[in-house]
């Protein structure tokens, strides 16, 4: 009999994780459930550069190998001929830093990383340091729509709908993968997770191909008591919340996304006018030519931040009934970044589930 | 010498450099581009500008080219740098050469930013038998932009531009003191010259703002490269072709080689269709003549022929003319 899998969210971790469900096992009928759907999910209103950042408790061997296999992934579409479709492109730029900074661990994944040269900084005062990168921009605009295509004409199903409970629709399937990103914090229950909330302005500015990004590492956290910042309906421990400012210009075959805040803790979904108008002085003094630029729109996402990913299986009882989840959220600011290594390993504990004769490891 | 009358003949990017050269270093000369081509009507209109000096095509003196090179590469990255980089259509990318065997590294190496050798990982990335590749990040020029904004440098430092056909440089002695001949292919007759041919050159403007990087394919003569807001695919190189005409077995070749060689292209809308006629000489002219017409003379200085690197050696060669020009200024008045 055909086992019934459900995934829960349709942000670029469900889709990704549905379509590799999909590929990997032909024998089963595999749901997409979600609230929201692109253009309305996190992915949306982020840039979708692949660039990793530490990823809190998770360790870097696994951060790495996701984040590789998602880059060799994302290289495959962008050569082929899907990549308008798709929305993936290559983005040369720079990473800029006011003081020598060490190489990352995932600096050879890239297709190109170096250090700027003396003659590259100048044309940025004020920063000591920089890298030279080639990497991949995923337009989540296009690219959640193209996988969603691709799924339902393979058979997939989706529906349209909040999720309260794994027990709301334990009767219905074998196995849930849960990849409800910050909708965790109230389905699983997980305290541990935090939206990181990201404000960004869209312009059309098409002689700026090059990327710029100031990460201010340096610049550390500044303590901060957001009001309001309380989720509705929910009684949240008083937390430590902190703001992390970031200057960077992504630009991409949709418009050029500027940014950005890291907000801890934030849970407003309203664009803040102050954070517009930093965002804008920032940006414009790295590439004074973007005073030319054309804003199309001012958007809020909320990364959902958690101290590690959380990728594991699960069995949770319920009215004496065994309910088997695969969990896949928590990736803060890399969804797209990890997106396909992520989807690969949770489909292989699907399957160890699914084909446990096959697949179970001594 | 105050006053001193020149006419710069030809409005394309040969002459409208060399017009602007002539007024910085000669600020009360008196210049004037005469033409009966302008703007899109000329060479470059179409071309995608990529800075990339093919020394084995320039042909010519080593230190010469070197210091044409120097300069042009001085005054585009300059621009690029400079708030006038976006009026002035100049942009950079990242450029990969592909190569079926071991290439001669190119003069410009020393110029562009991160110049190197591709890795292997980086050339499977395009289909092709390809044993080499190079890389590296230079400008472009887009001439639809730098074209209008030479031509208001030029203005605005009081340069008058005049629509006129010019047939003979005869016509032009008695107005003017010196003449600067940037009249591309028409010098075969102007000037006299066999030694400049066209290379015809027929490209495609398809509109795909996803592909960021550009790409030569050494082997098949594909090549793609992205502009201000479209994408330039290309290319032919037919000697001594004359035609404007496009023939769309030249568009199909041209559209079948670059999608066999990165297939992401194939979703592209084409915008435009064009063909250029690269004004070839080897070696490019830039050199002081004194023509002779019966018992007058015209001080004439010479600046064309630089065939596929037109927008590349623009700026180097026009300061070369400009400073032949200089030199020419003594002997005016001297000679009846």
């Amino acid at each position: 009999m055909k086992k019934k899998i459900c995934v829960i969210g349709a942000g670029v971790i469900g889709i990704s994780t549905a379509r590799l469900l999909q590929e990997t096992l032909p024998s089963c009928d595999v749901t997409i459930i979600a609230e929201k759907f692109s253009p309305h999910t996190t992915g949306d209103v982020s840039a979708g550069v692949w660039k990793p950042h530490a990823l809190g408790d998770t360790p870097v061997e696994l951060q790495s190998k996701w984040s590789g296999n998602t880059f060799e992934h994302l290289l495959k579409v962008c050569m082929g001929s899907e990549a308008s479709l798709a929305g993936i492109q290559l983005l040369s730029g720079y990473l800029l830093f006011q003081d020598y900074t060490e190489d990352p661990s995932w600096s050879n994944q890239m297709l190109r990383f170096c250090h700027m040269t003396p003659r590259e900084l100048a044309q940025f005062p004020g920063y000591r340091h920089g890298w030279f990168i080639i990497t991949i921009k995923v337009e989540c605009r296009r690219y959640l729509p193209w996988m969603l295509n691709k799924f339902k004409s393979m058979g997939g199903a989706v529906l349209q709908r909040k999720i309260h409970s794994f027990e709301e629709i334990s009767a219905d399937y074998d196995i849930i993968v849960n990849c409800s990103g910050l909708g965790s914090y109230e389905l699983a229950k997980d305290k541990t997770m935090q939206p990181i909330r990201g404000q960004v302005i869209r312009v059309r500015a098409p002689w700026i191909t090059t990327m710029g990004c100031d990460d201010a590492t340096k610049a550390g956290r500044e303590p901060y008591v957001f009001p309001g910042s309380e989720p509705p309906g929910l009684n949240p421990q008083s937390e430590y919340h902190y703001k992390v400012r970031k200057v960077y210009i992504y630009p991409g075959m949709d418009g050029v996304v500027l940014g950005g805040t890291h907000d801890y803790g934030d849970w407003n979904t309203e664009p803040d006018p102050t954070d517009t108008k930093r965002i804008w002085e920032g940006c414009c003094k790295l590439f004074p030519s973007l005073k030319h630029a054309e804003i199309l729109e001012v958007n809020v996402g909320h990364r959902p931040g958690r101290p590690s990913v959380r990728l594991e299986k699960e069995i949770v009882t319920s009215g004496g009934k065994a309910i088997k989840i695969v969990h896949n959220y928590g990736h803060g600011g890399g969804g797209v970044t990890l997106h396909w290594g992520c989807a690969q390993e949770a489909v292989q504990m699907v399957k160890e589930w699914v084909e446990p004769c096959v697949t179970s490891r001594l | 010498m105050s006053g001193v009358r020149i006419a710069v003949v030809g409005a394309g990017i040969a002459g409208l450099s060399t017009a602007v050269n002539i007024q910085r270093n000669i600020p009360s000369a008196r210049v004037t581009v005469m033409a009966d081509r302008f703007l899109t009507d000329t060479t470059s209109d179409g071309a995608a500008g990529i800075f990339r000096p093919s020394f084995e095509k320039i042909k010519a003196d080593e230190t010469l080219v070197r210091q044409w090179v120097s300069d042009s590469w001085k005054h585009f990255d300059c621009l690029w740098r400079s708030e006038e980089a976006r009026e002035a259509g100049i942009g950079s990318v990242t450029m990969y050469q592909l190569f079926d065997k071991e290439p001669l590294y190119p003069l410009f190496k020393e110029f562009v930013y991160d110049f190197r050798e591709m890795t292997d990982r980086d050339m499977k990335r395009f289909h092709g038998n390809f044993k080499m590749g190079l890389a590296c990040t230079t400008l472009t020029t887009e001439s639809r932009k730098y074209l209008p904004w030479l031509t208001d440098r030029f203005k605005e430092n009081g340069g008058v531009v005049k629509i006129q056909r010019v047939n003979d440089f005869s016509e032009l002695i008695g107005d003017y003191d010196i003449v600067v001949n940037c009249t591309s292919l028409s010098s075969k007759t102007l000037a006299g010259d066999n030694l400049v041919y066209s290379v015809r050159g027929h490209l495609l403007r398809v509109k795909a703002p996803w592909v960021k990087h550009a790409v030569y394919d050494h082997v098949t003569g594909a090549y793609i490269i992205p502009c201000f807001d479209t994408v330039v695919l290309g290319g032919t190189r037919q000697k001594d072709n004359y035609s404007l005409e496009i023939d769309p077995e030249d568009t199909k070749r041209i559209w079948e080689k670059c999608c066999r060689l990165q297939p992401n292209i194939k979703k592209a809308e084409i915008a435009w269709e064009w063909v250029g006629l690269r004004p070839h000489r080897s070696p490019p002219r830039v050199e002081k003549e004194m023509m002779k017409f019966g018992d007058k003379e015209l001080k004439v200085v010479h600046n064309y022929g630089q065939g596929a690197n037109g927008i590349t050696l623009s700026w180097g060669c026009a300061k070369h003319a400009a400073k032949l020009v200089q030199e020419l200024i003594p002997y005016i008045h001297s000679k009846l």
